[in-house]
């Protein structure tokens, strides 16, 4: 029979009421705005390669809750994160997406900046000897930033734990590979899509939804011991999903897909041919492995219903043409705009958030459990993540996902 | 018997029709054997020039016999092309460089521009008819929505 | 209608599976490993056509949610809730022959 409305507005019936959320986590202005303080603001967050800024004064432009940023490499080899914004107007500073530069140089009244940061130049500096300020007072703000295996990332909090702690064993599936090799960005998109920048997070988390990409359904799903791979949840809202319980690897059978062949060249050191792994760091980046490809996977939130996605795929700097021309033709063929998959994960994402946008579905279920037969741990199918995702987001928001509406109309 | 320049430009426009009318065997019919087709850009994020998609016979006819059982953008595809230059490389193949717009239109009839590029072909004239030895689609637009499992 | 010849063993390659029509029934001819099977062109589940499911072994899957059942045996596989209909198949130089007395059908609901 289906549901009145009254039915369809009442929380759905599950066991543990942390198993489902509230849809207005994905739609609400305010929650969003309290999200860009409480949550994006206070964690690590995936910026780029250190490939994309390998000589001093190469420098990447991108943006974190509105704030615009420059990363770029110093003189000292050091790579730093600016709020690229002048100290006088306000002017955006740098204005290209990426380059090098040997002194950062504001186009409206020509200030300029070292790499480090610092106010180095002003024309007749002596029009600021009466009233100041000196240019000692004017160096650029500076945004913590560390790096991983090769990843950059930034936290806006003075105060958070270093990278390392933040992602602790959560690195495992990756660090290791990722120094196995020099590796540099040789793919790279972005698009923007209309959904909810969790939304696109949680999409690579969900591993349930392989059913709907054919190739998964034929090279995975298909494939021996496909659901006996755990979920491994780590501290601080990370999580992967890599071997077997019983160690062994996950071999995606690729040959399954009309006209591919199995990866078994060009396989990263430290995979077995085929393997697939993804770990999902806290709040927004996915590492994937897919054998012979790398992919980077996260968005940039710009309003509830918009984020820019951005894709990258790594490759082995200094390998033979022929060999990228393989690894490049292997991973578009899943991941990028004429992929099998990341495309369908586009639709997936804005189908879902244009109903929940109209308030048609009010909850999101993510009450699946299958447990392997020690009764602890949860196969690949379970939300296990997707409820550990929940669980850090509450945490940090001092709000329940699956009512934060309400408690914040109480709070009020 | 020489091909003109003529026969390339029918070539290429009945390309864009083929595609637009998702007519894959007749598309692949166009091609050469051993044809390359590439998607490409040149990426200024990362400050090089990148493939989106790169696909011999074998698998663009693998991939375009499983579209239909892949979820995809609803809607349809128009390509309006301009064959600028066609340039002969002795007798038996040419190149020639098409403008390329292609146009979105939803299933609720509202279009926009999705994508703009150039077809840098190669053309083989050496026979009866002229075949495409090789495409690259060099795309001008990086952001095309949520993508397409579609040459274009 | 009894016996008719469907096709030859040439016209359906191994692990492939063909479409044909006799007279007024359309049905699927699959060729597992020199085996020849005949059965109706959709899935018992949700009537998606078999003739884009895939053979591995003995085995037929529905490309749709992976039902499987294995050929020669009727066994179901991973997934599969109902059987698979098939038709009685022999093959006499180099013909497949399938007994198609009866269409046979699934009752969809
Ligand atoms: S329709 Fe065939 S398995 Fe569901």
């Amino acid at each position: 029979m289906s549901r009145n409305a009254e039915e369809h507005l009442s929380p759905p019936k599950v066991a543990d009421g942390e198993s489902y959320i509230h849809a207005s986590v994905y739609t609400d202005p305010d929650l969003f705005a309290e999200e860009e303080e409480k949550v994006l603001r206070r964690t690590w967050k995936f910026v780029c390669h250190i490939s994309e800024v390998e000589k001093a004064g190469d420098y990447r432009t991108h943006q974190w809750t509105g704030v615009p940023l420059v990363t770029i490499r110093g003189n000292d080899d050091k790579v730093r994160t600016f709020v690229n914004t002048c100290s006088h107007r306000g002017a955006k500073i740098v204005r290209d997406v990426a380059g090098n530069m040997k002194h950062m140089t504001c186009f409206f009244h020509m200030w300029e900046y070292d790499l480090e940061g610092n106010c180095t130049y002003q024309p007749r500096e002596e029009g600021y000897e009466e009233l100041g300020p000196t240019k000692d007072d004017l160096s650029l703000r500076e945004i913590r930033t560390d790096i991983f295996a090769g990843l950059i990332f930034i936290n806006f909090d003075g105060n958070a734990e270093s990278l390392r702690d933040y992602i602790g064993e959560a690195g495992e599936p990756f660090e290791k590979i990722f120094n196995n090799h020099e590796l540099e960005v040789f793919h790279y998109n972005q698009t923007h899509v209309k959904g909810n920048w969790k939304a696109w997070y949680l999409t690579n988390c969900d591993l349930y939804h392989e059913w709907s990409h054919l190739v998964n359904r034929t090279t995975s799903v298909l494939t021996k011991g496909y659901h006996d791979r755990p979920w491994r949840i780590q501290p601080n809202g990370h999580g992967y999903n890599a071997h077997h319980l019983d160690g062994s690897p996950f071999q995606v059978n690729y040959k399954k897909y009309k006209s591919w062949e199995n990866r078994d060249h060009l396989v990263f050191k430290g995979l077995a041919p085929g393997e697939f792994r993804v770990t999902d760091i806290f709040p927004n980046l996915s590492v994937f492995f897919r054998a012979t490809c790398i992919r980077l996977n996260h968005s940039t939130p710009i309003a509830p219903g918009h984020c820019i996605m951005e894709e990258r795929g790594l490759a082995i700097k200094g390998e033979s043409r022929e060999d990228r021309r393989m690894r490049t033709k292997q991973f578009v063929q899943i991941w990028g705009p004429f992929s099998r998959n990341a495309s369908e994960d586009c639709a997936y994402v804005e189908a879902t958030h244009a109903c929940q946008e109209a308030g048609a579905n009010p909850y999101d279920l993510m009450s699946r459990v299958e447990k392997f037969e020690d009764g602890v741990h949860e196969r690949i199918h379970s939300d296990t993540y997707l409820r550990h995702f929940w669980g850090e987001w509450s945490r940090l928001m001092g709000r329940p996902a699956n009512n934060p509406k309400n408690f914040m109309e109480a709070a009020e | 018997m020489t091909i003109s320049d003529d026969q390339i430009k029918n070539l290429i426009y009945k390309s864009c029709r083929l595609l637009d009318a998702e007519e894959f065997d007749d598309y692949l019919d166009l091609y050469t054997e051993d044809f390359e087709y590439k998607v490409t850009n040149y990426s200024p994020e990362i400050k090089s020039d990148q493939e989106w998609m790169d696909a011999n016979r074998a698998e663009l006819k693998g991939l375009l016999a499983n579209v239909p059982l892949h979820f995809r953008l609803l809607g349809s595809f128009m390509r309006h092309a301009t064959v600028y230059d066609i340039e002969r490389n002795g007798a038996d193949t040419a190149n020639a460089l098409t403008y390329v717009t292609i146009y979105y239109t939803t299933p609720e009839g509202a279009t926009s521009v999705w994508a703009v590029g150039r077809y840098h072909d190669k053309i083989d004239v050496s026979g009866d008819t002229p075949l495409i030895a090789d495409r690259n689609m060099k795309l001008e637009t990086r952001e095309v929505g949520i993508g397409t499992h579609l040459p274009m | 209608m009894s016996w008719q010849q469907v096709c030859t063993t040439d016209d359906v390659d191994e692990d492939a599976i063909e479409e044909f029509d006799v007279g007024d029934i359309t049905l699927l001819v699959a060729n597992a490993g020199g085996e020849y099977y005949a059965f109706p062109p959709n899935c018992p589940h949700q009537e998606t056509p078999l003739s884009m499911g895939m053979i591995e072994g003995e085995t037929l899957i529905c490309i749709k949610h992976l039902w499987q059942w294995n050929l020669r045996t009727g066994e179901l596989g991973d997934n599969a809730e109902s059987p698979l209909l098939k038709y009685e198949v022999k093959v006499e130089e180099g013909a497949v022959m399938v007994n198609l007395e009866k269409e046979l059908k699934y009752n969809y609901q």
